[in-house]
């Protein structure tokens, strides 16, 4: 189910929330969100919904009986670790990567005579890319004694579950919201700010990031070789704007629904267009994702605290593994190579007191410049498609064939708008009191605004999904 | 706050319903799934609900869509939506329609080479089903772009005033190919200055009084082409005022809340049936999109009523539903469309008219099977000979360069063709033609050049005299069309060929079954099957008036169960019908049943079959407030009946007899037409 699908919206929702606030304590209500994000995710996969209880409830017998039990060696507690890495891991290569492997090394498997495996065209369940990546985070934290364990099952189903968050993030670790889970507030000014924060989310996707993404779709829908050069960066630019909207439009959601029922979840963007480096491009930009890397993987690589090329090295190989995270092909890998080696040199620079002398606002077109770049790898369909494309942004292709769609044809007024509009907010950092405003502080003085706000946002929002449709988010397919 | 934040999202579940918000809107509905796990599974339970929640919103969802799209109207009027651009010169264009004509532009030969292939196989049809008895005629339908470009500059691929010049077009390929066709681009673009408008500004599709040009010339070109005498129709007398109906269908589809603001001025023709036609009018199927709609219209409204018959407009819409026309435009129940029983329906014609306006012609090479909605594909199907051992009806074979007289199939010109299925396996093809050499040609040997598709691809040599002509057509030919290939004797010195076909088989028993396998079952014309053996029951007291009775000077229904009435009116009440020449002699005696009351002195009530008497019910037998009831048998003719019921006197006839508008005369009880011996 679509969180901008008007079922979801005017049925599923409000369900919810009057079940959510008819039940009493704490742990009916954990109940309920449990009851509900089952409902959530079978409604979009009816059959990986079992595998994902199921191996929550193997998750959380590990915990129980084996990373919780003081009387165990640590070497034991270590080995049930070990398999609960193992078994959440292995799921996320079979059912993420093994059509990948299989295309790959198909060559070889012609020349030995062999047919492609049976099992071939496994079906990549929903949001398994999210849902590993709690579920290594609720072992580890466990195991590392970060929080106290789940008291029940429900917990810890809670946890995996919890619809806002199941499909595209924030990520969220588990010792942040571990004790959320047992003691939380709820009232109308959380309400009221929730609310808020989803019809902002839902606003962002439905009237910027679905028009820009009208335009994106177009112009990648065309032989990269057709497009003359302006179209080439036009296109780009507009899935630069429909992916920071469509993603921070889903973590907006994601954060205003948990906030409604009482969760504080981590922000995950923060204006990353208005940062100045690649770096700070990073600490902008899915902040959970970058967070979880660091402490699951830079961290225990070694971190900060190794010599000099094995900090590049290990920098590299988590970008490397972010982008093959993102998908199962030669692109997103390239993506995360692209990175790792900006990062790097970034790194290399910083360390030796290099700095651009430039002002910030180059130092900010700049950073955007790299980045929508990147996103060239991000949304091709092929390697071949990208290097196209960049060859024709560049003009280092000649336009093999004339477009069919002129300009005016192609790039509706609407989708312009959606992307001037997209452009302004987010490029131009916001002065503090804008963001007092927006998103930080909590007033009750602010609580009217912010309802007229939501209502209004919602109901243009709610109209633009009547007559356009719902459009599925982009990180979905992650 | 947040109770009325609750109420707000729970308001849409209670499906409340305003009569001001209407959306138009085609909503296919979604079938509820059978199985619980599997339905869920495959997303269908969720898609049912989904759309049944939709379904449920009421006139919260309208308003919504009304209030997103007029928004989006009022700010970027230029793209209201992504199916339309806007122009301050001649309002709406399907942006689809504009993306086709740049493609025709900038892939002009790849299209070129496409279009030809089908007109190769139109030209086969039209060839094979004239020796039927049936004409072909191909109607290209140009979209508004292709005949207004000058206010689309923007969107287009070149200048306006070349781009027509540049982009290749499907009627010009098929007049090029020798194809029955009426290119109504060419036609209009020459028509265009100083002539009405052809499309409206909220149209998609021609409007009526453009469409209604276009029924005329199908119609001209229907006597040339069926021999057959025509009616014409007439769109001279026309009024200028608001389009209405289909020429306001984009501005219907916009929804928005000003659609009525949209809505410019369109010519819209007023016709009239024409004068009776002496002889029988072709009967035609006409298949197309919804550019026919215009067509039909004008077609059925111009139609003399005494030239009306079941079946003489057969509508194929889209190849998939089959329609037939009533008297004055009344449509008959729509049915799925048998591609089978259309060939044999449509050997039971004498003309089949195509249709196909821009968007339903399609550019790419692979979906040549779909051209002209995969009718010609179908009917080729079905009507080419089996490639199976034994004799050939030439009928289904032979194609250009041939006349059929006295059961003989005799040359015309330096070359004749014929039509085969490709042999898509291994074994070539043998034929054995029983020919004839006629005067002015002397008896003597010569080489005849064997073409495929027009190229030479061998020689064969005929003695002269009557002989047997082996020709083997090899499999691994250049084939470039897998359906049909036309392989052709050319005189090679290019003198008249002066050959008479005795005969044809196929030799050798090698059967080709994969060629077959695609062939559809043998259909023969069975217009009994189509047309009932007799008259239905006509019973005015229905509710339904049926497609074949047109009927006048009759009020509607009023009343109901044994009190309901219909209120004649004066000075008569006709009911013209039909009476099919095939259906026996027993079955043309029909029995009228028929009772009235009467309010009017003196009134008197006749009672007339064809102009003739049958039946006076004079001013005595009638009476005040009494029930005449009387039935009759008629004997009718065959073809058009006039059944008519004149009155002597009517409200406001004679006399005034009351208040009442209308022209009253008697209170009709009952009125039915079966037959008699059934």
């Amino acid at each position: 189910m679509l969180f901008n699908s008007p079922l979801f919206l005017l049925v599923f929702l409000p369900l919810f929330l009057i079940t959510y606030f008819v039940a009493q304590g704490i742990r009916l209500r954990n109940a309920v969100i449990v009851l509900f994000s089952t409902i959530f995710f079978a409604w979009g996969d009816p059959i990986f919904v079992w595998y994902v209880i199921a191996g929550t409830w193997i998750d959380y017998m590990i915990i129980k009986h084996v990373l919780t039990k003081p009387t165990y060696s640590d070497r034991v507690r270590k080995s049930g670790l070990v398999v609960a890495i193992l078994i959440n891991v292995g799921a996320l290569l079979f059912f993420k990567y093994a059509n990948f492997f299989v295309d790959q090394v198909q060559p070889l498997l012609r020349i030995a005579g062999m047919e492609r495996p049976s099992w071939y065209g496994v079906v990549l369940p929903l949001g398994i890319s999210f849902i590993a990546f709690h579920k290594i985070s609720f072992v580890v934290d466990l195991y590392k004694q970060r929080t106290s364990p789940p008291t029940s099952f429900i917990d810890a189903l809670l946890y995996i579950l919890f619809f806002p968050q199941l499909i595209a993030g924030p990520i969220i670790r588990y010792h942040e919201i571990s004790p959320q889970i047992r003691v939380r507030t709820h009232g109308t000014e959380e309400f009221i700010a929730g609310f808020f924060r989803f019809a902002r989310g839902l606003g962002k996707k439905t009237l910027i990031a679905d028009p820009a993404g009208g335009i994106a779709n177009a112009i990648f829908g065309l032989p990269a070789e057709s497009l003359p050069s302006h179209y080439a960066w036009m296109g780009v630019l507009a899935y630069s704007i429909q992916i920071y909207f469509d993603f921070s439009g889903y973590s907006d959601m994601a954060i205003g629904l948990g906030r409604i029922v009482g969760f504080r979840f981590p922000e995950n963007f923060n204006q990353p267009y208005t940062a100045k480096s690649v770096t700070e491009f990073w600490q902008r930009w899915h902040i959970t994702l970058s967070n979880w890397m660091r402490l699951y993987l830079y961290i225990p690589l070694g971190g900060n605290r190794v010599a000099p090329w094995r900090l590049y090295l290990n920098l590299w190989i988590v970008f490397l593994i972010s982008g093959f995270w993102h998908g199962a092909a030669w692109t997103f890998i390239l993506w995360g190579a692209y990175y790792g080696f900006l990062l790097t040199l970034e790194k290399f620079c910083d360390r030796r007191g290099w700095t651009l002398p430039a002002p910030a606002a180059v130092k900010q077109l700049l950073t955007f410049f790299i980045v929508m770049n990147a996103w060239v790898l991000f949304r091709a369909d092929s390697l071949r498609y990208a290097t196209r494309l960049w060859g024709r942004m560049y003009g280092v292709l000649p336009q093999l064939q004339p477009t069919t769609e002129p300009f005016a044809l192609i790039f509706p007024p609407h989708g312009l708008a959606a992307i001037a509009v997209g452009l302004l907010i987010a490029l131009i950092p916001l002065p503090e009191a804008a963001r007092r405003l927006a998103m930080i502080k909590d007033s009750p003085k602010l609580d009217t605004i912010r309802w007229a706000t939501s209502i209004i946002l919602f109901f243009a929002a709610l109209s633009s999904i009547m007559a356009s449709g719902s459009s599925s988010f982009l990180y979905f397919r992650f | 706050m947040v109770a009325s934040l609750i109420a707000m999202l729970v308001f849409p579940m209670l499906g409340i319903k305003v009569r001001k918000f209407i959306l138009r809107e085609r909503a296919q509905s979604i079938p509820q799934p059978t199985q619980l796990w599997s339905g869920l599974v495959k997303h269908e339970w969720q898609q049912f609900l989904e759309q049944g929640f939709l379904n449920h919103m009421g006139s919260l969802r309208s308003f919504l869509i009304l209030s997103y799209n007029e928004a989006k109207h009022r700010l970027f009027p230029t793209r209201p939506n992504d199916r339309y651009i806007w122009t301050r010169g001649f309002g709406y264009y399907p942006a689809d329609t504009i993306s086709r004509l740049n493609i025709d532009v900038l892939q002009h030969d790849a299209v070129k080479q496409h279009y030809q292939r089908a007109a190769h196989r139109l030209r086969i049809l039209q060839e094979l089903l004239s020796h039927h008895g049936i004409a072909l005629l191909v109607v290209s339908a140009p979209a508004k772009v292709r005949l207004y470009p000058e206010y689309v500059a923007p969107y287009l691929i070149a200048p306006p005033d070349t781009i027509m010049s540049r982009a290749i077009s499907y009627g010009d390929v098929l007049e090029e190919a020798g194809v029955n066709v009426i290119n109504v681009q060419r036609i209009f673009a020459e028509k265009k200055s100083g002539s009405l408008p052809f499309f409206t500004t909220t149209s998609f599709h021609w409007n009526y009084w453009a469409g209604c040009t276009v029924a005329d010339e199908i119609m001209r070109r229907a006597e040339a082409l069926t021999g057959r005498p025509v009616f014409t129709v007439n769109c001279s007398d026309v009024e200028y005022g608001k389009s209405r109906g289909t020429d306001t269908d984009v501005a219907l589809s916009l929804n928005i809340f000003s659609t009525d603001a949209t809505i410019g001025e369109a010519p819209f023709p007023k016709i009239t049936p024409q004068e009776n036609v002496r002889g029988e009018i072709p009967k035609i199927v006409l298949m197309g999109d919804s550019f026919s709609d215009q067509i039909v219209y004008a077609l059925t409204q111009a139609l003399p009523d005494m030239s009306w018959s079941p079946g003489w407009l057969t509508r194929y819409e889209l190849f998939q539903v089959r329609q037939t026309e009533g008297m004055r435009g009344k449509v008959a129940a729509k049915t799925p469309l048998q591609p089978g029983g259309a060939l044999a329906e449509i050997l039971t014609k004498q003309l089949l008219v195509i249709e196909v306006s821009d968007s339903s012609v399609y550019r790419v090479a692979s979906n040549l099977d779909l051209m002209e909605y995969g009718a010609t594909r179908a009917l080729l199907d079905g009507l080419l000979a089996k490639t199976g051992a034994g004799p050939i009806d030439p009928k289904n074979f032979l194609t250009d360069g041939w006349r059929a007289s006295n059961e003989q199939w005799r040359t015309v010109g330096a070359v004749a063709s014929f039509a085969i299925r490709p042999r898509t396996k291994g074994n070539s093809i043998q034929l054995a033609f029983d020919l004839e050499t006629v005067p002015p040609t002397p008896n003597e040997a010569r080489p005849l050049n064997v073409l495929l598709d027009g190229k030479v691809i061998g020689e064969a040599t005929i003695s002269g005299g009557r002989e047997v002509l082996n020709l083997t057509v090899p499999a691994d030919l250049p084939w470039q069309d897998s359906l049909v290939a036309e392989i052709s004797l050319g005189d090679s010195s290019g003198q008249p060929l002066d050959l008479i076909l005795h005969g044809v088989r196929v030799v050798g028993a090698d059967t080709d079954k994969k060629t077959n396998e695609g062939i559809a079952p043998q259909v023969l014309p069975s217009p009994q099957t189509l047309d009932r053996a007799g008259m239905r029951t006509i019973n005015l007291f229905s509710g339904e008036e049926p497609e074949d009775v047109l009927v006048e000077g009759l009020n509607g229904l009023e009343g109901n169960g044994k009190d309901s009435l219909r209120w004649a009116l004066g000075p008569a009440t006709r009911i013209k019908f039909y009476v099919d020449p095939t259906w026996p002699e027993q079955a043309r005696q029909l029995l009228l049943k028929f009772a009235f009351a009467n309010g009017i002195p003196g009134q008197t009530v006749i009672i007339r079959l064809n102009g003739e008497d049958i039946r006076r019910f004079s001013s005595e037998e009638i009476g005040m407030q009494k029930v005449v009831d009387a039935d009759m048998v008629l004997h009718t003719k065959t073809g058009m009946n006039v059944l008519e019921i004149v009155y002597h006197d009517w409200n406001h006839g004679r006399k005034t007899y009351g208040a009442d508008p209308r022209q009253l005369a008697v209170a009709v009880k009952r009125l039915s037409l079966q037959e008699a011996n059934r």
